[in-house]
Formats: structure tokens, sequence, C-alpha cells
């Protein structure tokens, strides 16, 4: 193996070295896929020197010469099943940049134009809604900024750039002498709707050349502009961004700062003019709050932006100058660490001696300067209200900022916890409990990392990487027979006994009926199952998880068919079924693949409320299947058919079922039972009165046999003289017979009546049924 | 800079692909595009479902205005005796009114219907937390409040009822928004206690109706019997209609204005504390 010489594509971006935390990391970035990972020191001296001209031997003895340490095979072997799982290997006659796989597509897609790309059918989904999401602003980003850098080249000159950068300097110094005069302008404008109006468009456009600012010059610096759009967010909140692409693959930091903060001079540049309008304005005229409204709120909105806090342009500024890969949370980790060494705890002592000493006085001084803007703030609201306050009030002034710090804090605790739950949802999808199902849908860890642009410093999603050892383990499903196990489950509403000690176990891939008349439990025992009720006593284990609590992961792999009232209102199918595929945190492709299947796609854009009881009864079932899931419970989904309906449900539950999946479902329609289900389940007064297939349970009830004979042929005592009749009834101008013996029995009646007109009924689960619930209710 | 439509990405990330997001650092400039939050997913749901409610919008907005014609022109040109025309304290009233009562109605039957048609168990089910459900619905009754405002006010300037915009009115918008977040988090409450539509349209009625007129609302809080005007600050609507009089008659000081405010933060705290204490899941227990 070491006489291997294996080469990195060479079109992958290896950064120069960023601290994170007290490690030192390279950025390396598969410019295909987007793809970005960190790797360590170590990993990155072999990296860079696996360029297909030198062995492996060779690498080791330099990295040994290096480090100290030799690489051993299995080492060598983890780093290159790394490198080759993202596939960052070149390999031999293929080109570097083959699309592989539908990432791959997409990032090579990068250059189409946009119309090209709106003709992709699937690419809508992840644009989000009109409340939320991004509006390209600009049709193709790189093609603009290849136009604006010929066209600004006269600007990058010092000659233009250095006077440029005084005059800017020059705005903000004379702003400042004159700032009392600005600020009463400001205060008029708010006085003149239209004004302020027009002062809003004009600083809107200042925010466009911001964004194009921050592209022109990180094209100068050769960098792919991959797009300029407005973010919506939430609804009601929207702004521009530039995406540049690579900023920390820049070999200095100078470029990398320059990128940061060109968007802020554009700002201050572009009130230039304005300034020069304003300082000749004479002091009556009309346009004076314009004016001194627009510079001052502009260079506000500007200046706003240089402070260094996340995810503001100084924030990022500042992490380029000093190196580091998101400075606000190591700062956070490193200052409770500083505080917890001060406090004597020896462990936190060891791990912040662990970080470099000049990594230190950066992470402590990002603390204390946001400690010290926290601090300006309350103070700054503390003035502002005792200003405010009426004269009595004014004692209260100090409690202002104090009320807010004591509403911010559980507000962030929230938040936290929220993140945190996100967070742990996230692995949860692709953990290794995981089967089959899941990693049909989520793709697993396979798939890379989503590019996070670093024009904004920092990446907001840190690449979570996972070792290829964990990947490997993921494939293999693990084995698991049975999908629920209930033991003895007991439950009671208050003297009612809603169930009274059932026990049963469902195999992976049945299709498992419940049977029970209305009242027997059945809803109880699914809500248990799924994890919405606490059982009294005994236990419950689905897909070899506890559902109670509340269990997310278990929750994530089973669907439950809902009412078919359970519709957001005056949605769509289409809309719903979105709705609830963001609520699982899954994108609509799983909308319109769970429409799909049902059968639903060309009432899509029907409105909930006027779909048919069927179709009603076909969304129910989507809304269960958006996620995926292994396990489904299906909740009397054919009740309120019409037969035909219902025949065609009952073909959608055999295809789910040959998906693979295991359904449980509670009916009390029996011909459904007995033409559907593996094994069913009779509950009756809280209790399990029966448990087996359909089959085997009519004939262990051993059920009479009727045969119909009609009146005017034979008479009820008569019928009741043949050996073998165990009752006659009259029904409807028919004597029923019945027997277990029947053939004996229509051997004798064949003497007394023609054959032709003797119907036979055979036990049907109906029976069997009626039995058991009957001898059930005795019980309860 | 050509502008054009939203276009299409290429498809998002799996939910797997993403790693845990940091608290605080939105970084929205170089997230890459992802799948449709289920904050703004129930928000365009909630939304949705308000805007197709054709009858409802009508008369959310409708119905302030029809109580600001009769007040405007039964008092019209007409002076409270300490000085401010009618106007300004019929305006505000009927607006603060008409907020309060939109910020109630619509998450209480939203919420009932909710609850009766299971869809918050369908919530359950899923890793989106309520607190997003519910601060999602907010999103849209703090929008409907803010449009019914807008609507409103430029109604009330019109010369026939002759309202005047002072310079400091942006003073009533976090003023608003306070109202729409106290009221809606009564409207929880309703909600979480009726079970049926005309439940919630009863409550909803008994609390609102006898809290417009002792709250000032219809009425000019300044005339009410000194026991009622003292009483009356035990109402939430109170406070709205203060804070919004003050400000549109441009006499607001900031520090009037804070305790409105901070009156109202304390109403939504109280509300929203019975709201998560009577909140069910499910009508069946």
């Amino acid at each position: 193996m070491l006489r291997m010489r294996p080469a990195v594509r060479p079109d992958v971006l290896v950064g120069p070295a960023l601290t994170r935390g007290p490690a030192t990391v390279h950025l390396v970035k598969d410019p295909v896929s987007g793809a970005r990972m960190e790797i360590g020191v170590k990993e990155h001296f072999v990296v860079v020197r696996l360029d297909g001209t030198r062995t492996l031997a060779e690498i080791g003895a330099e990295y040994a010469a290096a480090f100290g340490t030799r690489l051993g095979p299995a080492q060598w072997q983890q780093l290159l099943r790394l490198l080759g799982g993202r596939q960052l290997l070149a390999v031999p006659g293929r080109a570097p940049s083959s699309p592989v796989g539908p990432a791959r597509q997409q990032a090579g897609d990068r250059r189409q134009s946009a119309a090209e790309r709106g003709a992709g059918g699937n690419g809508r989904t992840g644009r989000g809604s009109w409340l939320s999401g991004r509006t390209r602003m600009v049709a193709d980003a790189p093609a603009l900024m290849d136009r604006l850098h010929d066209a600004t080249a006269f600007a990058r000159r010092p000659a233009v750039l250095a006077p440029l950068l005084a005059l800017c300097a020059a705005l903000l110094v004379g702003e400042a002498l004159d700032f009392g005069e600005l600020a009463n302008a400001t205060g008029r404008l708010f006085e003149q709707p239209v004004a302020l109006v027009a002062v809003g468009c004009v600083l809107w456009l200042s925010l466009a050349l911001h964004e194009l600012a921050h592209g022109v010059v990180a094209r100068a610096y050769g960098l792919h502009v991959a797009e300029i759009a407005l973010r919506r967010y939430a609804g009601f909140m929207t702004y521009l961004f530039c995406e540049v692409e690579d900023v920390q693959f820049l070999g200095r930091r100078g470029p990398q700062v320059a990128v940061a903060l060109a968007g802020v001079v554009a700002n201050l540049a572009f009130l230039l003019p304005f300034w020069l309008v304003w300082a000749l304005l004479p002091g009556g005229a009309q346009a004076v709050p314009f004016f001194g409204g627009l510079l001052l709120l502009g260079t506000a909105t500007g200046l706003a932006n240089l402070l260094p806090l996340p995810p503001l342009d100084g924030y990022k500024a500042l992490g380029y100058a000093l190196g580091t890969l998101r400075l606000a949370t190591e700062s956070r980790v490193f200052a409770r660490l500083a505080l917890a060494a001060a406090a004597r705890r020896p462990e936190a002592a060891r791990k912040a001696a662990a970080y470099p000493r000049r990594l230190r006085r950066v992470l402590a001084a990002y603390a204390l300067l946001c400690a010290l803007l926290a601090a300006v703030a309350l103070a700054g609201l503390c003035l502002l209200s005792r200003a405010a306050l009426p004269d009595g009030a004014a004692g209260w002034s100090p409690c202002l900022p104090l009320a807010v710090l004591a509403a911010a804090l559980p507000l962030r605790t929230l938040g936290l916890r929220a993140a945190a739950r996100r967070a742990t949802r996230t692995p949860a999808a692709a953990g290794p409990q995981a089967t089959a199902a899941t990693a049909r849908t989520a793709g697993a860890a396979a798939v890379p990392v989503p590019p996070a642009g670093p024009a904004a410093g920092p990446p907001a999603a840190p690449p979570h990487e996972t070792a290829p050892e964990a990947l490997m383990e993921q494939a293999a499903p693990r084995p698991q027979e049975t999908a629920v196990v209930v033991e003895g489950v007991r439950k009671r509403y208050g003297e009612v006994r809603a169930l009274d000690g059932v026990s049963f176990e469902v195999g992976r891939g049945e299709f498992f009926g419940v049977l029970g008349p209305n009242g027997a439990g059945k809803t109880t025992l699914v809500e248990i199952v799924e994890g919405m009720r606490q059982a009294d006593e005994g236990s419950v284990r689905v897909l070899g998880e506890n559902p109670w609590p509340r269990n997310l992961t278990l929750l994530r792999r089973i669907g439950v068919q809902t009412q078919t009232s359970a519709f957001f209102t005056r949605l769509t199918a289409a809309e719903h079924l979105e709705t609830v595929a963001a609520l699982q945190g899954l994108d609509r492709s799983a909308a319109s693949r769970a429409i799909e299947a049902v059968g639903l796609t060309d009432k899509a854009r029907s409105r909930v409320d006027d779909l048919s009881g069927g179709q009603r009864q076909r969304l129910a079932l989507a809304t269960a299947l958006v996620h995926d899931p292994e396990l489904i419970f299906l909740d009397e989904p054919t009740a309120a058919l019409d037969p035909e309906a219902r025949r065609s449900l009952w073909g959608l539950l055999r295809e789910l079922r040959g998906q693979g999946r295991t359904i449980v479902y509670t009916t009390h329609y029996l011909d459904e039972a007995e033409a559907l289900c593996d094994r069913v389940a009779i509950i009756a007064g809280g209790r399990l009165a029966a448990l087996d297939t359909p089959g085997a349970l009519i004939r262990s009830m051993a059920a009479p046999a009727r045969l119909l004979v009609p009146a005017d042929r034979i008479t009820p005592d008569r019928a009741r003289g043949i050996e073998g009749v165990e009752r006659v009834l009259v029904e409807g101008g028919e004597v029923v017979i019945e027997t277990r013996a029947a053939n004996r029995v229509l051997i004798a009646l064949s003497s007394l009546v023609d054959l032709d007109a003797i119907q036979t009924r055979t036990a049907t689960l109906e029976d069997a049924y009626l039995r058991l619930t009957a001898a059930g209710s005795e019980h309860g | 800079m050509t502008t054009l439509p939203s276009s299409p990405t290429p498809s998002s990330p799996p939910a797997a692909a993403k790693g845990p997001r940091q608290p605080g650092a939105g970084q929205p400039e170089s997230t890459p595009a992802k799948r449709p939050s289920a904050y703004a997913a129930l928000t365009r749901a909630a939304f949705l479902a308000s805007v197709r409610d054709r009858t409802t919008v009508f008369f959310t907005f409708a119905f302030p205005l029809v109580f600001l014609l009769v007040f405007g022109l039964l008092f019209r040109g007409q002076k409270v005796n300490g000085g401010l025309p009618y106007i300004n304290y019929v305006a505000p009233g009927v607006l603060s009114w008409g907020v309060g009562n939109a910020a109630l109605f619509g998450p209480a039957f939203a919420l009932m219907h909710w609850r009766r048609d299971d869809i918050l168990r369908l919530v359950w089910r899923t890793p989106t937390p309520l607190p997003t459900v519910l601060v999602s619905r907010l999103a849209v009754a703090v929008g409907v409040g803010l449009c019914q405002a807008v609507l409103f006010t430029a109604v009330a300037v019109l010369p026939v009822f002759g309202l005047h915009l002072p310079a400091d009115w942006p003073l009533s918008l976090p003023l608003l928004v306070l109202g729409v977040v106290a009221f809606m988090a009564l409207g929880l409450v309703v909600g979480s206690l009726a079970d049926t539509p005309e439940a919630v349209a009863a409550i909803a009625n008994f609390v609102m109706v006898p809290m417009a007129f002792l709250s000032g609302a219809f009425y000019p809080a300044d005339l009410l019997p000194g026991w009622i005007r003292a009483a009356s600050w035990v109402l939430p609507l109170r406070f709205l209609d203060h804070g919004l009089t003050n400000v549109l008659a441009g006499r607001s000081g900031l520090g009037p204005l804070a305790l409105d405010a901070a009156g109202l933060i304390g109403f939504t705290a109280l509300f929203g504390l019975i709201a998560a204490r009577v909140f069910r899941w499910s009508n069946r227990t």
C-alpha cells in the first residue's frame, strides 16, 4: 500500500490555518459538491502532499520527521477512506468535476442561468414559501460580477481608493461635528411621512450597493459570488445578502477583511454626494430633514454593520482578521472555562491551559468586548428610561434594564433548549438505530454537508463530520423481529378499566388488526403504544424503544393516521401535506411523495373541505405517510366510505404492506380484517379476547354453519327433527338452520327439499367476533 | 440591478445533513437554501387559513370602521371638557378594541379547532415544539393587527373624522404589538376552555364587550366615573387604549407609555401562565 501515489483532486480547496477553540484547523472544500470539512494540522500536512508524485512511504517519512510519530497502516487506511468517501481523491480516467450524485449536480449547475434552473422540475423545493425563503435578485450573479468587475476596473487603483476612503473618513468626522443638527433634522423627518418613505427607498438602494460591493471586492480577489438574493425570514424580516464563496480559502487575511468591510465602505461612499448637498443646503431649506435624516440613518445602518456581533460584517471582519472560526461560540466556551478555572476547578483550568496564549487573549478580549457592549446597551437603556419616565418614577429607572435582563435570560434559555432539541432531532434520524426505511428517505449521513458560504465568516451550521467508521456502521440495518411488544398493559380512567392486562406482539412487516366494539379500549391501546398515554401497569416496546414519555426518535419512525378532520383548515391537500412535512422537518418533496403514494395528485390543489370521504381518508393516510414511517397505525380508515372507495383503499393498504411496513389496524369492519390482516386481536371489555389469524379464529370458534331454506319448503319443527341441527330460526321468510355438521344435515334435507333452493352460509369472522365480544363484555 | 421574481433553487439538503444550529448565530447571509422551517410553514398555513376566510377578514376590518363611522359622525367636531376632540378618544378606543378583538377571537377559534380536530395531536407527534405553533399564530395575529391599524388610521385621518397624526406616531407600533400579544394570550385561555365554536364566541364576547365599555374604548375614559376609571386598570384593554390615546393625542411621554407597555406585558405573562395551566392536547382525556 505504501507504494501507492494517490492524489487529492486538484480542484479541491485547502485553506490556511485557522483556530477553532484551542485547535488549529484547515478548511477543505470540494468545489463540486460544495461540501466543506475541517481537518487538523496533521491531516493537512498529509493532504497537501497527496499530489500523485509522492508515494505514501515518502509522505510517511516526511510526516515522521515533522511530528515525530509514524503513520501506521490503519491510520493511512482511515485517512484514505475518509478522503475517498468524500470523493476528494482523484480517480484516474475521470474528469475531476464529473458530477456524481444529485448534490454534485446541484453545484455543477451553479453557473447555469436562472431560466434553465427554473426548468428543473424539482427545483422549487427548499426555496421556501413567499413568507420565508430567498428570492434571487440578480439573475446570474457571477455574470453580473464579471461585468461590474470590468466596469469598476478604473476604481481598483490606490489613486482612486485612497481618496475615497479618506472622504468616507471625512464624512464620519464631519457628521460627528454636525451631530446636533443632523439629529434635529432626523427628528423632524419623522413628522414627514413622505420624506421618510423616500429616505427608506434611498437607503434600500444603499443596501443593494452594500451587497454588490461585497461581491465586486470578492470578485476582484478571484472569489466566486454565488448569489445575491433577498432573504425572507418568518414572514416579516427581509434582508439582502451576497453569498461569496470560499473567503476563508484566500491565503492572506487582508483581502478577507476587505471583502467583509467592502459593504460598509460602499454605504459611506454612497452618502458622499448627499453630504455635499447637505453641506451646501441653506439652513431653512425644506429638504433639510430629508438630507439630514438620510445622512444620519444611512451612516447608522452602515456603522451598525461594524458591530462585532454575529452575523454582522464587523464580526466577520474580526474573525477573518484573527483567523478564527466561530469566534463568538469559542469565546463563550473559553469564558466559561476561564470562570470555572477562576473558581478553582482543576479540570477547567487544565482545559483552559490548552489554549495558546495569544488565543486566550483574543477570546478573553472578545468576551469582554461583548460584556462591555451589553453593559453599554443596558446603561443606555437605563439613561433612556430615566429621561423618559415621569419624575415620580425616575427612581425606578435602573429597574428597567434589570427587567429586560430578567426577561432576556429565560428567553435565551428557552432558545438554547429549542436549539438543543433541534440538534438532538437531527442525529436521531441518522442514528445507528435508523433502519432501512429512514435511511431511504434521509440518505443518512452520506450526503455532503451543505455549502456554508463563508461570506458570513464562521459557518452557521458547522460541518458536522462523521468518522468513516460511523458511516460503515450506519449502513448495516439492525435486525429487529418484533415491531410492537405489549405486556400486561392496564389502564384505568377513574373506575373504568379501559385496558385490563393486554399482551401481544406484532411482528415486523405484519398487517395486524385490532378489532373490538366501540369503547373496548382500542383507541386507548393505540395511544399507549404511540406514547401519548402512559400505561398504569405493564410494559410497551415499539421498534425496540419505550414510547413513554414522548419519544421523538420513535415518533419519527411511526405514522398515525388521523381523523379525517385533522387537516389544517382552509388549505389545499398539497398545502396541508407541505405544512405537515415542515412540522416533521422535511421539505416539500416529502409532501408530494406522500400525495402521490395515496393517488391524490390530481386533487392536490383542492381544498381539504372540498374532498370526498374517500379522498379525505386518503389524505389522512398521506398525512401519516409524509415522513415515510416503518410502522403505521390506522384507525378505521374506511369508516363512512362507499364500497367502491373502500375496495380501492384496501388496494392502497396492501401496497403499503407490500413495501415492508408494519401496519396496526383498528376497525370494526370484520370483512375488512378478514381480507387484509395477517393476524387479528379481538379486544373486548379491555381484555384480549382472542389473537390469531382470521382463518384460525373462525375455525377455533367452530361457529355453526347456517343453512337457509325458503320457509314454504320446510317447517321449523320438521327442521328441528333432523339430526345434527342445533338451532332453528325463522328470518325474513327463510328457515335458518344452524349446524356444525353441515354435510350430514344437507343430505338429510335433500330428501325433503330441492337442494338448489338451499343457501349455505359458512361461519365468518363476524360470528367469531360476536361470540368473543359477547363473552368479553360479560367478563368486563 | 436586475430583479427577478423568485427563482427555484437546487433541491435542499435533507434534514439529516443539517448540522445543529448555533443559537443566536443566524448567519442568514451565508446559509444555503434550506427546507422551509416549521415556523414558516405554520405561519403560512395560519395566514392562508385567515385570508381564505373571507367573511371573517371582512368583518375583522369592517367592524371597527363601522364603529368609527357611528361614533365619529355622532360626536363630529365636539370636544370633551378636558380639551381633546372626541375623535381623539374614539379612534384609539375603537382601534384598540378592534385589534384586541381580532387578536382574541382568531387564536381562540384556531386553538379550539386544532384541539377538536386533533391537529394538536398531529403536532404532538412531530418534532416541532408547540411554542413554534403558537408563535407562528402570533405572527399572523400581529400582521392582522397592524393591517387593521393602518386601514383604520387611513380612514380616521380623512377630513370627515379629522384625526391628526402626531410626529411620534411610530410609538404606537410597539404598543399595538404588545396589545396583540396580550389579547392573543387571552385568546389562548379562551380557546383552551371552550370546546365548541359557540362556546368560544360566548366566552370571548362575555370578556370583550364589557371590557370595551369599561376601558373607555367606546366612550372617553376621562368621562367615566372615578371609581370605574380606577377599577378599569385591571383590564388589559385599558392599557392599550390609554397608550394609544396618548400617542395619537401627541401627549405621550415615553415614561407613561412604558408603564402601559409594562401593563400589557404583565397581562401577557398572566394570561400566558393561565393558558399554560388550562392547555389540553385533546378534548378526550
